[in-house]
C-alpha cells in the first residue's frame, strides 16, 4: 500500500508530496521514500531561498536510487549550484530526467552522458555542437525548444543513443538542414516553427510518424517499412510519401505549395499503398484520385477542408478506383465550402450498399445518407 | 455470469480466460488482452485452468481493468486511439474509483495503467485540502495539536508559499 502512495505522490511537486506529512503519524516520512524529486522556483522571488531548499530536500531523501528528477527553473543565478544539483541525482542512478530553463542555455552538459537515463525531456537546454553525448539505456528523448546551434549536432546525438525508441522534436532547432537517422526509433514526433532547408528521415524500424509544421524545400526518406500509422501536414506533404508506402492509417494535410518543388512533389507518382486501410485528407481532387486509385484496399475516407472550386469535386473518374468497388465502407467530409446538396462525387459505380458518406459541419453530421441517394 | 469482452463471440475462438472476481462474477478475456497483466501472464505460464480468481478486486473495477486490457489488445486500433482512449479512461472518474483501480492494476503489474491512474489521482489531489486527503485515503489524524505545529514548523519550506511553487 506504501508503494502504491508513493507512486501516486511521485506525480506532485515534491513541496506538495512534503505537505503530506502533516495527514497522521504513518505517512510523516512516506514522502521522504517517494521515487521522484520535483522542483520550480516559479514563485520564488529570491534564488538563494530557493537554492537553500533543493539541496537540503536531496539531503533529507531516504531514496537510493531516483527515478524520476524534474527541475524548472523559471530565472537562475549561480549555475555551478545546479550542476551540483543535476550530479547529484545523476549518482543516484536517475532514470527520467525533466529540465525546464527559462532562457536558452548550454548547460548542463553532465546530462548528455548519463549511463541511467531512460527517458530525457528538456526545454531551453541547447545541445553543444561536438560535445560527448553517449545515453547508453535513452528510450524516449523530447526536445523542446532545443538548438542544435549545427547540422549535424542532433545525428551526433542519437548516435550516441543506441537503443532510443521514441523523438520527439518540438519548436526552432536552429540548423537549417538536419538528418534523423536512428535504427532503433519507433515514434518520432516533429513540429517546428519556421522554414528549413533540408530534412532526411532514416529509420527503418519507425512505426509511428508526425510531422506538423514541417516547411523544408526538400525532404528524404527511405522507405519506411516498418511504419504502420503516419500523420503529416506540411506544404511538401508529398514529398515524404515515398516513405509511406506501408502504413495502415494515414493523416495527410497537403498545405498550399509555396515553392516550385513543393508542385513538384504533387504532380509525382505515389506508388501503391497496399495496406491503407484508413485515409484522412486535405487535399485536392486530382491529390485525392491518386489516393484512391493506389489504395485498393481502403476502407474508410475522410476528407477534410475541401477544395473551394465545386467544379473540381465533379470530375468523373477515368477508371473507378478498385476500392470503390471492394472494401471502402465509409466517407466522411469536414468543412466542406459549399453546400452538401451540390456536392456530387462522381459515385455512379460504386455498387457497395453498405458505402455511408457523412458530411459534417461543426461536428454535427448535417446530411449523411448512403451513397446511392447521390 | 459470463460476460464477454469488448469484441464479443470473434475472441471466443481464439484462446480465451475466465478470470472471478471476489464477488463471484466471471468474465471471458482473451487470452492475449489477459497476458497484458504481468501477474495473469505468470499464473497462465504456471497452470493450466484457464479459470482464475482474483480475490481482492471487485465487479466493478474488473470489468474496467478488462476493458483497459482488450482495447489495447486489440491490433485493429491505432496507437493514436489508444492513447486518446486512456485519457478518457481516467477522466471524470470519482477518486474513489481511481483509488480501486489503483490498487487492482498494482496488484496485477497492468503498468501502463497504473500510470495514467496514478497521476490522475495526483491531478486531483493538487490544489486540495489536508481534510479532503485525509477524508478520501480514510486516514486518521492521530497528531496532537502541538505535534502538528511541530511539524509545520519543521517542514515550514513546504508550508511557506513564497518559497517552492506547488505546480
Amino acid at each position: 500500500m506504501d508503494d502504491v502512495i508513493c507512486h501516486i505522490l511521485s506525480f506532485l511537486p515534491t513541496k506538495l508530496s512534503a505537505k503530506t506529512s502533516i495527514l497522521s503519524r504513518r505517512w510523516r516520512f512516506l514522502w521522504a521514500h517517494v521515487p521522484s524529486l520535483s522542483f520550480s522556483n516559479g514563485s520564488c522571488l529570491y534564488w538563494k531561498s530557493f537554492s537553500n531548499i533543493v539541496p537540503r530536500v536531496m539531503f533529507g531523501h531516504k531514496v537510493q536510487s531516483l527515478n524520476t528528477f524534474r527541475l524548472a527553473l523559471i530565472f537562475f543565478e549561480i549555475e555551478h549550484e545546479i550542476e551540483t544539483w543535476i550530479t547529484t541525482v545523476i549518482s543516484h542512478n536517475v532514470k527520467n530526467l525533466d529540465i525546464y530553463l527559462g532562457y536558452h542555455r548550454r548547460w548542463p552538459k553532465c546530462i548528455f552522458t548519463t549511463k541511467t537515463l531512460v527517458d530525457l525531456r528538456i526545454e531551453h537546454v541547447d545541445i553543444p555542437v561536438n560535445g560527448k553525448a553517449y545515453l547508453p539505456r535513452l528510450k524516449k528523448l523530447q526536445l523542446y525548444d532545443v538548438r542544435f546551434n549545427g547540422d549535424e549536432t542532433l545525428s551526433h546525438l542519437l548516435s550516441g543513443c543506441p537503443v532510443l525508441e521514441e523523438l520527439i522534436v518540438i519548436g526552432d532547432p536552429k540548423p537549417f538542414s538536419y538528418n534523423i537517422s536512428s535504427p532503433t526509433i519507433k515514434r518520432l514526433n516533429v513540429f517546428l516553427y519556421q522554414f528549413y532547408t533540408r530534412l532526411e528521415i532514416n529509420a527503418h524500424a519507425l512505426r509511428y510518424l508526425k510531422l506538423h509544421n514541417c516547411y523544408f524545400d526538400d525532404v528524404s526518406t527511405q522507405m519506411l517499412t516498418s511504419l504502420t500509422e503516419a500523420d503529416i501536414r506540411s506544404h511538401c506533404a508529398l514529398g515524404f510519401v515515398d516513405g509511406l508506402n506501408n502504413v495502415k492509417c494515414l493523416k495527410l494535410s497537403c498545405d498550399k505549395p509555396l515553392h516550385n518543388r513543393a508542385l513538384a512533389y504533387q504532380s509525382k507518382p505515389i506508388g501503391r499503398f497496399d495496406n491503407l486501410t484508413k485515409l484522412e485528407l486535405v487535399a485536392d481532387w486530382p491529390i485525392l484520385v491518386k489516393f484512391l486509385e493506389s489504395a485498393d484496399n481502403l476502407e474508410v475516407l475522410i476528407i477534410r477542408e475541401v477544395d473551394k472550386k465545386l467544379e473540381n469535386w465533379m470530375e468523373p473518374f477515368q477508371q473507378v478506383p478498385k476500392c470503390l468497388l471492394s472494401h471502402l465502407r465509409s466517407i466522411t467530409i469536414y468543412e466542406f465550402g459549399f453546400a452538401a446538396h451540390k456536392f456530387k462525387m462522381d459515385l455512379r459505380h460504386v455498387s457497395l450498399p453498405s458505402i455511408v458518406i457523412a458530411i459534417v459541419w461543426d461536428g454535427i453530421v448535417k446530411g449523411s445518407r448512403r451513397f446511392d441517394v447521390f | 455470469m459470463v460476460t464477454t469482452d469488448e469484441k464479443g463471440p470473434l475472441t471466443a475462438k481464439k484462446k480465451s480466460v475466465i478470470i472471478r472476481s471476489c464477488d463471484g462474477d466471471e468474465f471471458l478475456v482473451s487470452e492475449s488482452a489477459a497476458v497484458l497483466s504481468t501477474s495473469l501472464k505468470k499464473i497462465l505460464e504456471e497452470k493450466e485452468d484457464r479459470l482464475i480468481h482474483l480475490s481482492d478486486i471487485d465487479n466493478k473495477t474488473l470489468a474496467m481493468v478488462i476493458a483497459y486490457l482488450s482495447t489495447h489488445a486489440d491490433d485493429g486500433l491505432s496507437d493514436d486511439l489508444k492513447r486518446s482512449f486512456d485519457q478518457e479512461f481516467v477522466s471524470g472518474k470519482e477518486f474513489d474509483v481511481l483509488k480501486y483501480l489503483v490498487l487492482a492494476t498494482d496488484t496485477l503489474q497492468v503498468t501502463c495503467l497504473c500510470y495514467t491512474v496514478a497521476k490522475k489521482m495526483a491531478d486531483i489531489m493538487k490544489n486540495k485540502l489536508v481534510e479532503w486527503v485525509r477524508r478520501e485515503f480514510d486516514i486518521q489524524n492521530d497528531y496532537t495539536p502541538e505535534a502538528e505545529a511541530e511539524i509545520r514548523r519543521l517542514d515550514a519550506w513546504a508550508w511557506d508559499d513564497r518559497q517552492l511553487e506547488d505546480d
